[in-house]
């Protein structure tokens, strides 16, 4: 049996009519950076709710280290450090301050403090009031709380959320260093599908509050790859002209290679070319995350 | 290098969760700077000033019972002082109570907390514990205040007894009211709703007789009457079923005890959004 740090069976939460986390069963080993991925309003945040044991679950089971929250919720938090939905600050105090409070409440030493700062890049302003930090600051602030207590697992909650690119960068880095460097394993959710493909290992595909796809990150990359798409004049000779290619005409009469190797693209053109096929445009089209949720949520349909 | 994760594990499973004393010295961290502490001192001192105030307007008249040798000098500091004393710590309670969580509230620190290995029950308790503290600490600046205004218009020797009964009894005597307004404070995010019953449900409640003598606006009154000198110093035709010292501290004692487990029992059981 695979060592699992979060384990939820069928869990569930209901509001009104609406199952707004729906059966969920997520696995979250040991080492892992997993990427919890879905659109907003999807569930993400309100299933990390329940793996906190913030809110109850209308259903089902979270179990945290084989520990069942929120029943022994006492018993594994210390080993849990979380970033949930925005961070949480006092603003009429300063970074250090902020963090001396965290510090009291785990009976961490004050020299962790300087760790942690140093680690989200805060040490400069650690002096300064938290309110008065900018989003990005108070973001790494949030963070260097969730690491404070040294935990096995951290759980972040749209970390990079109205971060500049520059803090998006630091924030991959310092999430990409967790498990590398110190054995930290990682939930994170995001919805965009592009940084979970660039830190996480491991997926977890949320849609509706309902568990779409979970597994390694190369296979949901695998579904993402992009294709090539044709514009000609006459697609339905074109697509008899492919040869042994991977091309389909597409709805709106334009034609789809499935590959985004360039020597295909090439040998396609001059093959239509060649035939007397007159191509109008060739793009290369990257699959949307929204591309993808639909084809996994037809899939979920029709199995 | 592991900067990270560089505290030992044995001393993080050591204190798997957050002590009492953790969650009590945290809680003195997140209350300074905010204006909680200045009030506790400002709220006595503005009832001292008034009293200054009415005895430059009228303390001729004021003193005349005592210097006819009719009533002690106490009788003449707390006849003037009383009611407002006891609404100054009804008033007080409700501020304290609404600023102990407001800045829970508004930063959406509860997440953050209740995400660490800290019971949720207990740091309400310990949300009481430190506003009772509070309330105490301007009880006593209270009666040192009263203390003040007898020696400045020369009201006869300092009666240590009064003055310690004066600090303590209406003190117990709020902490019902002071437990009621913190569960109001806690269940509801807006301070607007809690402080307003506050500040205008001590006005009638403090004055009514028809209510029973157990409810907390009413108790406080009872409280400040026996720290006046008993049924004796209700008005001509008072009803005569004023609480003895004892039952103003059991009344109060079973009150908070009702409360308190009250709103621990709700802020453990809440969904924190």
């Amino acid at each position: 049996m695979k060592d699992h740090v979060v384990a939820t069976t069928a869990l569930t939460k209901r509001y009104g009519n609406c199952n707004v986390v729906d059966e969920l069963d997520l696995r979250v080993e040991r080492g892992q950076i997993y990427g919890f991925l879905g659109l907003n309003g999807a569930g993400k945040t309100t299933t990390i709710r329940m793996l906190m044991g913030l809110i109850h679950p209308t259903s089902g089971f979270v179990r945290l280290f084989d520990r069942p929250v929120p029943a022994e919720r006492m018993k594994v938090m210390r080993r849990v450090g979380a970033l949930v939905e925005s961070p949480s600050y006092y603003a009429h105090l300063s970074g250090r301050e902020n963090l001396r409070i965290i510090a009291t409440i785990l009976d961490v030493p004050e020299k962790r403090i300087d760790e942690v700062l140093s680690i989200v890049r805060l040490s400069a302003d650690a002096g300064r009031k938290a309110g008065d930090y900018s989003l990005g600051m108070k973001q790494r602030l949030g963070i260097a709380s969730a690491l404070l207590g040294s935990p096995e697992i951290v759980v972040l909650d749209e970390p990079t959320n109205g971060l500049d690119p520059a803090g998006i960068h630091e924030i991959r880095d310092l999430i990409r260093a967790m498990p590398r460097e110190h054995g930290i394993t990682v939930l994170v959710s995001s919805h965009l599908l592009a940084e979970i493909d660039q830190m996480a290992t491991s997926v977890g595909v949320i849609h509706s509050g309902r568990l779409l796809f979970q597994g390694p990150i190369e296979d949901l990359r695998a579904r993402s790859q992009g294709h090539v798409r044709l514009e000609v004049d006459r697609p339905e000779v074109a697509v008899a002209l492919a040869g042994g290619l991977p091309v389909r005409a597409a709805t709106d009469g334009a034609l789809e290679l499935a590959s985004v190797v360039p020597g295909d693209a090439a040998r396609l053109v001059s093959a239509l070319v060649g035939g007397g096929v007159s191509v109008y445009r060739v793009e290369e089209r990257q699959r949307t995350l929204e591309e993808i949720f639909l084809e996994l949520t037809s899939e979920g349909a029709a199995a | 290098m592991s900067r990270l994760a560089s505290a030992p594990r044995a001393v993080a499973s050591a204190s798997a969760r957050a002590s009492a004393i953790g969650l009590i010295a945290a809680d003195w961290r997140r209350m300074r700077g905010t204006w909680i502490l200045p009030l506790t001192v400002l709220g006595p001192l503005g009832v001292t000033l008034l009293g200054v105030i009415l005895f430059l307007l009228r303390g001729e008249y004021m003193l005349k019972p005592f210097l006819a040798g009719e009533v002690s000098g106490w009788r003449v500091a707390i006849d003037q002082l009383g009611m407002v004393h006891i609404f100054a710590l009804g008033l007080g309670a409700a501020l304290i109570a609404s600023m102990i969580v407001d800045v829970e509230h508004r930063s959406d620190i509860w997440k953050q907390l209740f995400g660490m290995p800290v019971s949720r029950a207990k740091t309400y308790v310990v949300k009481f514990a430190w506003a009772a503290v509070l309330l105490a600490v301007s009880s006593a600046l209270m009666s040192v205040g009263y203390a003040a205004i007898m020696v400045w218009q020369d009201l006869g020797p300092l009666p240590w007894a009064d003055l310690a009964r004066a600090a303590w009894l209406p003190w117990v005597a709020a902490l019902p009211l002071l437990a009621l307004q913190l569960l109001l404070s806690t269940a509801i995010k807006n301070q607007a709703v809690p402080l307003a019953a506050g500040i205008v449900a001590p006005m009638f409640g403090m004055g009514m007789s028809r209510i029973p003598a157990w409810m907390p606006w009413r108790l406080m009154t009872e409280a400040m009457t026996s720290v006046a000198g008993g049924a004796a110093a209700g008005g001509p035709g008072e009803a005569l079923t004023w609480y003895s010292q004892s039952q103003v501290v059991s009344a109060s004692g079973l009150s908070i005890l009702v409360l308190v487990t009250l709103g621990a029992a709700m802020l453990a059981h809440r969904e924190i959004r």
